[in-house]
């Protein structure tokens, strides 16, 4: 099913969005005078990067709980909000201390940013290359290894499991959604680590380098690490802010000053 | 569960696959698919390269599709919600919902087949759903419909396993991931009850499996068809679908132009044409990226810098023509109108070729003009003008015809890669009658890769292997002696000569470097089949000893009674009629002098040395600077000339040394024929759409040119319209065309007539099925077109002709001079003389067999073997389209794996090969189906093309000509191959 009207960032507006990001960074990180992280500017900003830094949580709710209507216009979403958001942070920690622990948040963002912009641009044409595994389809002999009476043992596994998760769902069409992560988390984790497992069996990513294999995931995994930051972040200074502030003067709005 | 009745898919049959790709561009251009975007793909195995045992050379081909899982993983595997890949209930199609997907790539990381796709421009997978918009029009998926070997059929799963049953084929297993996979794969007959994977230690080479070769083709470079948003636009205006013919190669293969407005969107088979069923080539399919390609010239040029500088300036065509002409009316004052050469080939089309040209040329007086006929195939036609009086032969690719031989031949013809439907036909009829194949090649080719048995032979000596097979026959009375008496002149002064010159099988297998036993079996399948075909092609033709060995091989078939009959004959790409020139009233032809030469090789010394008279001009096409042998003399030879015309479609090596480049239209941008096919057909094509910018036809040139010098009386304005040119030109001329007038090509469903054609008057002299008839009727005193009506193989007549050229009428063996081991060749006279064997007459160079050592550098210990890529490419013109590219990026080398051991090459690095004449580069494919002595190095690629630039292998070649036919010997030098170093 085509449309010509599916949404799409093109390499060429990632790069110039990228370029933009960076031309920003440079411009606010590299001003000899900027707001305080604190600062009312600096606050609001880190305020408003934040609230944008979520779209892509957002992004990985929406797709995966069949609440996008586009999911395509929620990826795009995804990167504009997360180049803007970056941005305003940047405003944020100008004039910050970059080597204390918040600037591992930061320095995640800016992975994020870079590896999700590599990977759109730059790995995504690896996918087109895994056809037929240009040279080495060996999807069509039997791969060394494989044992097919543990594979059937497997999915038999999966089958029986997916009862007590999905009772109506068919394995062979089958993977966790968000509603069975919400509503049955275990049994959930149980089937992922299954699907895993098989995925594993038959050569999924195997077949290609670790960079293109895996850079998804890492962007995820990435992208955990940062929200953690972020919320241990915004607790620290909201709530802890005479901890955050380290004997000096608490210049920003907070609510408790823990940690004095 | 799906039900396998509803299940819909794909079967490939692994035996009828030829690795041609055709379903790959049906695919692309169906599905709208730019650069490394794929649904399917062919993949190529050769055998594993560390086996020693040549015996067990293969080649193999596997197009990788969707499997259209029942447990899909590339299904499970996405993580949207609802999923963006869905599978059919019914059908059991796996879809993608491209509006949905994200284009994470989870799926194409997921699937263990390697099946699905990605779009990397518009970031989302694609993959087969068995082309559900032309399903949605009950058209089935482009691949089966396309595929010109029936290699691919669609339909209901249970169906299609029933038929494979019933025609006691095996599915294989390949199930491996408990994925349920629907789409069957057939084993190939020879690997029967062997568990033996389909690719299971194989080697596809690094050229297909690089993807560094393709990283060049932009996703961009998509255009029109190829590019969704654009064929959207295009779906909006109204469909019309024109029937005509390819025009690219000489096959002449009936197909559908799609047009939507001033577009041609899609380009398929024509399922109307009841010979070929919409089977077709993947070239014919890409022409569509001519239509529409950004390389196109499409203004005047005019050279402002140093020749081969490539820097123009774009002028007005009137500025062209005009300067062109004050440029040659000056030559022909100082030089004489000899002075003008002109070449032609396939792009200019037959109504130039036979048509405009011939009329511009009679008007100014030169007869140094030449079509591409010296390169590939006159030495056939001579040979089948001397055997049987007419250039055409008889056969058909039928059921009733070819499709009944007991046993097929190929020398020296890989029809699997270069006429790849009519293989796919003869590969049908052989496995559905369980035929003999055998095929004579120094390669393993795709043709030989469904062989009995290959025969690989020492290149050039193919006149041994005919003349070994003669005497076996009649030293074994296996020949068909009431046919040779009835209709042979000369079978018996044949025989003796044969037997006295003793070529034995011993004596055949030292020269063919064949075993006598592959020589015993092959004279006897070709006397035992009760029909069999014999195909020759290039591999025979190009060569000093052309004609020679082609009469060889007519006489084989003759002497089993292997001609005349249905399922039973002598073939060789491709018929010629009894063309006859345009008429020119006399008082307006000038008198010239002899033409130099047959062979455009022979104009380098008129053009180097002015001997024997000078040739300052040359107005072409095509591709000289990548075709003509010798490429380094070439080069200085059109550095000489005052005066250069090039007349393209694009930029190529010729274009650089060009005073002048024309843009040109073709095919469908300017109407005419197809080239006459091997078995007589000719296709008619209107003018559907407009050329480029200011792309003029060919015949709008040579008109627009005679003008300015008053020519437009005889080469009227009026003939600009092609049907006209055709009608009142080219059939009035050519009694033989009278049947093939535009009124009736275009009332036709495939615009399409076979000649002679017999609603006409039965049995003038067409030798089709001649003796058949004859033999059916004897009062109808029938007869073939020579001077006893009979055919010919040696007369006193004859004899005088061979001999006024240092030759015999009988078959004494000679091959190239570059040979590893001492044989006879041709030693050329001094002087050139009139040719005996051409009605006009021509200055060509007489020779006499000597079997002298050949002085040589020791290092020069390699057969280099040239000749046509696979399917996908034809000379230059296919390196301009982007997936002809992709399916086939680079010049390479075929070489053995021993050769390759020997001087440190591994698959996939860059080789350089060194002859007397020049040196390229190309990149190593190393695999076990070439002799070890042997490389191969295909044509075709030259330094200006856009994506791969390498130099054409006619740097390599020398220039040795047929002293009979004027065909240059293309295929065999010695050479020497090193590792490059970069």
């Amino acid at each position: 099913m085509v449309n010509k009207n599916r949404p799409d960032l093109s390499e060429r507006n990632i790069m110039l969005l990228l370029a933009v990001v960076i031309a920003a960074a440079a411009a606010i990180l590299l001003r000899e005078a900027g707001p305080a992280p604190g600062s009312v500017i600096g606050q609001l900003c880190a305020a408003a990067g934040a609230l944008l830094l979520l779209a892509p949580l957002l992004f990985v709710v929406m797709k995966r709980s069949g609440l996008a209507k586009s999911p395509p216009a929620w990826f795009i979403g995804h990167v504009l909000a997360t180049m803007l958001g970056s941005c305003l942070i940047f405003v944020h920690v100008a004039a910050g201390d970059w080597l204390s622990p918040p600037g591992l948040v930061l320095l995640l963002l800016v992975v994020l940013v870079l590896q999700g912009s590599l990977l759109r641009v730059v790995f995504s044409r690896g996918f087109s290359l895994l056809f037929a595994r240009s040279g080495q389809p060996n999807g069509f002999s039997a791969p060394p290894g494989l044992d097919k009476a543990e594979l059937k043992q497997l999915i038999e596994a999966k089958v029986a499991l997916l009862q007590r998760l999905d009772p109506d769902a068919d394995e062979a069409l089958f993977s966790p959604a968000l509603k069975h992560w919400l509503r049955r988390p275990l049994n959930s984790l149980r089937y992922q680590l299954l699907a895993e497992r098989e995925a594993g069996m038959v050569g999924a990513r195997a077949s290609v380098s670790r960079e293109l294999g895996w850079s998804r995931r890492i962007h995820m995994l990435a992208a955990l690490g940062f929200y953690l930051g972020l919320l241990a972040h915004v607790i620290v200074v909201l709530f802890f802010a005479g901890y955050a502030a380290d004997g000096g003067t608490i210049g920003w709005w907070h609510i408790t000053a823990w940690g004095n | 569960m799906t039900d396998s009745n509803t299940q819909l898919a794909l079967m490939i049959d692994l035996e009828r696959c030829t690795g041609c790709k055709s379903c790959e561009a049906a695919c692309k251009q169906t599905n709208a698919l730019g650069p490394n975007s794929y649904r399917n793909r062919v993949m190529w195995f050769d055998e594993q390269l560390d086996l020693a045992d040549s015996s067990l050379a293969r080649l193999d081909f596997l197009t990788v599709t969707c499997q259209q899982c029942e447990r899909p993983a590339c299904l499970r595997a996405c993580p949207v919600y609802p999923k963006a890949i869905s599978k059919d209930a019914i059908t059991g199609v796996v879809s993608i919902d491209e509006n949905r997907c994200t284009g994470c790539g989870e799926c194409a990381l997921s699937c263990p087949y390697g099946a699905i796709g990605y779009n990397s421009e518009k970031h989302h997978a694609v993959k087969c759903d068995l082309c559900a918009e032309r399903r949605a029009r009950d058209l089935g998926p482009a691949c089966a419909f396309v595929c010109p070997t029936r290699a691919i059929s669609y339909g209901k799963r249970a169906d299609l396993l029933a038929q494979a049953a019933s025609d006691g084929r095996e599915p294989i297993d390949n199930d491996h991931f408990l994925q349920a996979p629907a789409t069957i794969y057939l084993r190939r007959p020879r690997d029967a009850g062997g568990a033996a994977a389909i690719s299971a230690g194989r080697n596809t080479p690094a050229l297909m499996a690089d993807h560094l070769s393709r990283v060049s083709l932009k996703p961009e470079i998509a255009r029109g068809a190829y590019r969704r948003s654009e064929k959207t636009e295009m779906l909006e205006q109204e469909e019309r679908i024109v029937p005509g013919g390819c025009h690219l190669c000489f096959n002449g293969c009936p197909i559908k132009y799609h047009l939507r407005g001033n577009e041609v969107i899609n380009i398929y088979g024509n399922d109307d044409d009841p010979q070929f069923q919409g089977r077709i080539c993947p070239k014919s399919q890409m022409t569509l990226q001519m239509y529409n390609n950004p390389h196109r010239l499409t203004t005047a040029l005019k050279r402002i810098g140093k020749r081969g500088a490539d820097r123009f300036e774009p002028i007005s065509w009137e500025q062209a023509l005009s300067e062109i002409a004050n440029k040659l009316a000056s030559i022909r004052e100082q030089y004489g109108s000899e002075a003008l050469a002109i070449q032609s080939g396939s792009r200019t089309g037959v109504l130039n070729i036979i048509g405009a040209i011939p009329m511009f040329a009679g008007l100014w007086g030169t007869a140094n003009v030449a079509a591409t006929e010296p390169y590939c195939d006159l030495g056939k036609g001579v040979a089948l003008s001397l055997v049987q009086g007419t250039g055409i032969m008889p056969n058909t690719y039928t059921e009733d015809d070819i499709g009944t031989a007991e046993a097929y031949v190929y020398i020296g013809d890989n029809q699997a890669e270069t006429r790849p439907v009519n293989f796919g036909l003869v590969n049908d009829w052989r496995l559905k009658r369980g035929a003999r194949m055998i095929v004579v090649d120094p390669r393993l080719t795709a043709t030989a890769s469904k062989a009995d048995s290959w025969l690989p032979i020492r290149s050039g000596t193919d006149m041994a292997l005919g003349l070994g097979i003669i005497h076996y026959l009649f030293s074994n009375d296996l020949h068909d002696q009431a046919f040779c008496e009835r209709w042979i002149v000369g079978w018996l002064e044949w025989r003796d000569f044969v037997i006295d010159q003793g070529y034995d099988l011993d004596w055949t297998a030292r020269v063919t470097d064949l075993e006598p036993e592959q020589i015993e079996m092959l004279a006897k399948t070709i006397a035992a089949a009760d029909g069999c075909m014999i195909f020759l092609s290039r591999g025979i033709n190009q060569h000093t000893n052309s004609a020679q060995t082609n009469r060889v091989f007519m006489f084989v078939a003759a002497m089993t009674g292997n001609w005349g009959r249905r399922g039973g004959g002598y073939f060789n790409v491709s018929s010629e009629m009894n063309w006859k020139g345009p008429r020119i009233p006399k008082d307006r032809r000038p008198w010239t002098r002899a033409a130099i030469g047959k062979n455009p090789s022979d104009w380098m010394t008129a053009m180097l040395d002015g001997d024997p008279y000078p040739i300052k001009a040359l107005i072409t096409s095509n591709n000289p600077l990548a075709q003509w042998p010798n490429q380094n003399r070439a080069r200085r030879a059109i550095q000489a000339l005052d005066l250069v015309v090039h007349t393209e479609l694009f930029k190529n090596a010729t274009s650089r040394y060009a005073d002048y480049v024309l843009p040109m239209a073709s095919g469908i941008e300017k109407g005419g024929t197809t080239r006459f096919a091997e078995d007589r057909r000719i296709v008619w094509n209107d003018r559907l759409i407009d050329p480029p910018g200011d792309a003029k036809s060919d015949h709008w040139f040579w008109i627009e040119l005679g003008k300015k010098f008053g020519f437009d009386d005889i080469l009227k304005d009026d003939y600009k319209e092609p049907r006209k040119l055709w009608d009142e030109v080219l059939v009035k001329a050519t009694p033989a065309l009278a049947e093939a007038t535009t009124e009736r090509l275009t009332s036709l469903p495939n615009r399409t007539v076979r000649l002679p054609y017999f609603e006409a008057e039965e049995g003038k002299i067409d030798p089709v099925y001649l003796t058949e008839a004859m033999v059916k009727n004897p009062a109808a005193d029938l007869s073939y077109p020579t001077p006893s009506g009979k055919l010919e193989f040696w007369t006193a007549e004859q004899d005088r002709k061979f001999e006024a050229m240092g030759l015999s009428a009988l078959p004494e063996f000679y091959t190239e001079a570059d040979q590893l081991v001492r044989l006879p060749h041709i030693k050329y006279g001094e002087r050139p003389v009139a040719s005996s064997f051409f009605g006009r007459e021509t200055l060509v160079y007489p020779g006499s067999i000597v079997n002298e050592h050949v002085i040589r550098d020791a290092a020069f210990d390699t057969e280099l073997v040239t000749g046509r890529p696979p399917a996908p490419h034809f000379h230059s013109w296919t390196h301009y389209f982007w997936q002809a590219q992709e399916m086939w990026p680079d010049l390479f080398c075929q070489i053995h794996p021993l050769k390759a051991a020997a001087i440190g090459v591994a698959d996939g690095d860059d080789v350089a090969i060194e002859t007397v004449n020049g040196s390229i580069v190309a990149r190593a494919w190393v695999r076990r189906g070439i002799r070890p002595s042997s490389i191969f190095v295909p044509i075709g690629w030259d330094e200006q093309q856009p994506y791969h630039p390498r130099s054409s292998v006619n740097h390599l070649t020398g220039i040795r000509l047929d002293p009979i036919s004027q065909q240059a010997n293309l295929k065999t030098h010695l050479c020497r191959v090193t590792r490059a170093t970069t």
